[in-house]
């Protein structure tokens, strides 16, 4: 309140509009007569030595109507007390002590007038510029909201209030760890604050995605944020801004293009398959036919072999099939080499087409905390484009072992074709949405999903490619959950079933 | 009207070498002459040398595909009878390249049965509108 109650004052005496020219000079004229009818009945002027009165009115005068007036108001107290002084009712002073006195005076009045004039002036600028900067931040779009070095509430406007959920009167002077609570969108771990890092590093901050904002009402929106040091100008720390926006709306339309990349390589799968199974199945046709029209015991015996390993053939298959199929969608440790192995055999058919030699390396006991389904559909993209890259008798080499990355301990699975590779033109917009290179086939979507689910997961990717010698794309994928309590509703025997049905 | 198999020459191609074995191997004891290739290019060089009178074909294969195969070889003998087989999608759209530069081709949908194909062979080639 006292803070208010300063700024009325200030308001007041230094108003944001310059006052009326006509009221500005009628005061700086009528303030001299009025020290001058004060003075007359209670000071004797010619003893008077400070002109006090007149003095108080140069300084009001200045106040109100700026060092114009204060130097006209100067000027008419000249005026009036070299009138009133010995001669009196003249405009002569012979009194050369009184000469003297009128000089200070009259040097102390211009003083005045030209320092509170200019800081009237200044002040009004400066409340200009709080006024626009405040109307700014107001309007914009984005939620805004600032803290002093202690980490409090100073500010934030309309769409950080509503964004938060939280009145600016409400949120003001609090913790902003209590107003602006985040967590990881996955894993729906509390994420630290932007700001302690502000703080801590003194530059700017710009969040990972996969954000959620908690609201006191207990809904959860995706932001995307970042922070920023507010420094004086000695270059001291004293505060931090935050910036964030609510990214519900892309957050839909990325997932309804994941969706529609699910429903792609479905559709993939589905053809592949109808392909893979229908070849045992004629090849068992033609035996059979072929056993019929044979009466040699050695050739039926021969062919019926031959069938059986066909039929083994499109049984596989279709367990792999099943193993896509199923839903998996819970968290916890994926056996990663194992995984591979599965994708694998699902585009034997094309690699062994292609005379392609796969070199395999795994580490033992390397896993990923994910949901295995997602994970496979990052392998299944990566190692499908590994072998559509591929020219015949090409290599694929694929790596798992376990390995130190900034985001954290994670399982480095490197997958490496010595295709065509990827021009530098093209390069940096591989993961993009909607960017292919294989114009008939491609959606343009699978490695824009597979970005994105690795980076859901926290984890990252990686893409070195030369032209004409090949591709290697790189992932981290966190080891273990970022923070394992926050999971409470997966144990151990909920996840022994999913691995249990996987060995089937 | 049964056609005399009698020094009928068939040209069988498919990447899978145990269909195209097989049905080279029913097609032989069926009184055809028949020999297996497995890739469209060996076809087209096998083709020079035999100079087929039917050839069937599988479409989707790695490196040349059986529409292209069969463009090539109709090129150099257009008396042959082309019978394409498939069991995939994509397979309308490599036709309907090969109709825009004037081939029609015989297509049977995978998988077939020998006995379908060998009352295809029998009768005179029905190509589809």
């Amino acid at each position: 309140m006292a803070f208010d109650f300063s700024r009325k004052v200030s308001k007041f005496v230094f108003p944001d509009k310059p006052r009326k020219i006509v009221a500005r000079y009628l005061v700086a004229v009528a303030l001299p007569l009025l020290a001058l009818a004060i003075t007359g009945p209670f000071f004797t002027i010619s003893t008077d030595p400070f002109f006090l009165l007149f003095t108080l009115s140069v300084i009001l005068s200045a106040l109100y109507g700026g060092w114009g007036a204060g130097l006209t108001t100067t000027a008419v107290s000249v005026l009036l007390n070299a009138w009133i002084l010995e001669p009196r009712l003249s405009f002569q002073v012979t009194d050369p002590e009184n000469v003297l006195r009128l000089a200070v005076f009259s040097f102390e009045g211009c003083l005045v007038s030209v320092l509170v004039g200019t800081i009237g002036s200044l002040q009004r600028k400066l409340e200009g510029e709080r006024e626009r900067l405040s109307v700014t931040l107001t309007s914009i779009g984005d939620a805004v909201m600032v803290t002093d070095r202690e980490g409090r509430i100073t500010f934030m406007n309309p769409t950080a209030e509503q964004t938060t959920g939280w009145s600016a009167t409400r949120a003001m002077g609090r913790q902003l760890d209590h107003v602006f609570r985040i967590a990881n969108e996955t894993t729906r771990a509390p994420v630290e604050n932007p700001l302690h890092k502000v703080f801590e590093l003194g530059r700017v901050v710009a969040l990972a995605n996969h954000t959620l904002l908690m609201r006191p009402d207990g809904s959860e929106i995706p932001i995307d944020e970042s922070a920023a040091p507010i420094r004086d100008a000695g270059g001291n720390l004293i505060g931090a801004v935050l910036v964030f926006r609510d990214i519900s709306a892309e957050k839909k339309s990325e997932a309804a293009l994941r969706n529609a990349d699910k429903l792609a390589s479905l559709g993939r799968l589905a053809s592949t398959i109808a392909h893979e199974v229908n070849n045992p199945l004629e090849a068992v046709a033609n035996l059979l036919f072929l056993i019929r029209g044979t009466h040699e015991l050695a050739d039926i015996d021969r062919y019926a072999e031959t069938a059986e390993r066909e039929l083994q053939r499109a049984s596989q298959i279709t367990r792999h099939t099943l193993s896509f199929a199923r839903r998996e969608n819970e968290f916890g440790p994926v056996e990663v080499s194992e995984l591979v192995d599965g994708i694998l055999a699902l585009y034997s058919n094309k690699i062994h087409g292609k005379n392609i030699t796969v070199k395999k390396r795994c580490a033992a006991g390397t896993s990923a905390f994910a949901s295995k389904s997602e994970l496979r559909q990052v392998f299944s993209n990566l190692v499908g484009n590994a072998v559509d890259a591929l020219p015949n008798d090409g290599t694929l080499h694929i790596r798992v072992r376990a390995a130190h990355c900034h985001c954290g301990a994670t399982t480095r699975v490197v997958v490496a074709d010595s295709g065509n590779g990827i021009s530098a033109a093209q390069l940096p917009h591989i993961f993009d949405a909607f960017f292919t290179t294989k114009k008939d086939i491609g959606t343009g979507l699978g490695l824009w999903v597979t970005k994105q689910i690795v980076e859901a997961h926290g984890g990252c990717i990686h893409v070195r490619s030369r032209p004409g010698r090949g591709t290697v794309m790189a992932l981290c994928w966190p080891k273990i959950a970022p923070t394992q309590d926050v999971f409470p509703d997966i144990v151990a025997s909920d996840l022994a079933p999913v691995t249990g049905n996987e060995s089937d | 009207m049964p056609i005399d198999k009698l020094g009928i020459r068939v040209l069988v191609v498919d990447d899978e070498r145990l269909i195209a074995d097989t049905l080279a191997l029913i097609l032989n004891k069926s009184g055809f002459e028949t020999v297996a290739a497995y890739s469209g290019a060996k076809a087209v060089e096998l083709a020079e040398v035999l100079k087929p009178n039917v050839l069937i074909s599988d479409v989707i294969m790695e490196g040349m595909n059986g529409v292209e195969a069969a463009i090539r070889i109709s090129a150099s003998l257009p008396g042959c009878r082309v019978i394409l087989f498939s069991g995939n999608a994509a397979t309308e759209d490599l036709l309907h390249g090969a109709e825009v530069k004037g081939h029609r081709f015989e297509l049977i949908g995978k998988p077939i049965h020998p006995r379908v194909l060998l009352d295809r062979l029998a009768r005179s080639p029905s190509i589809p509108a």
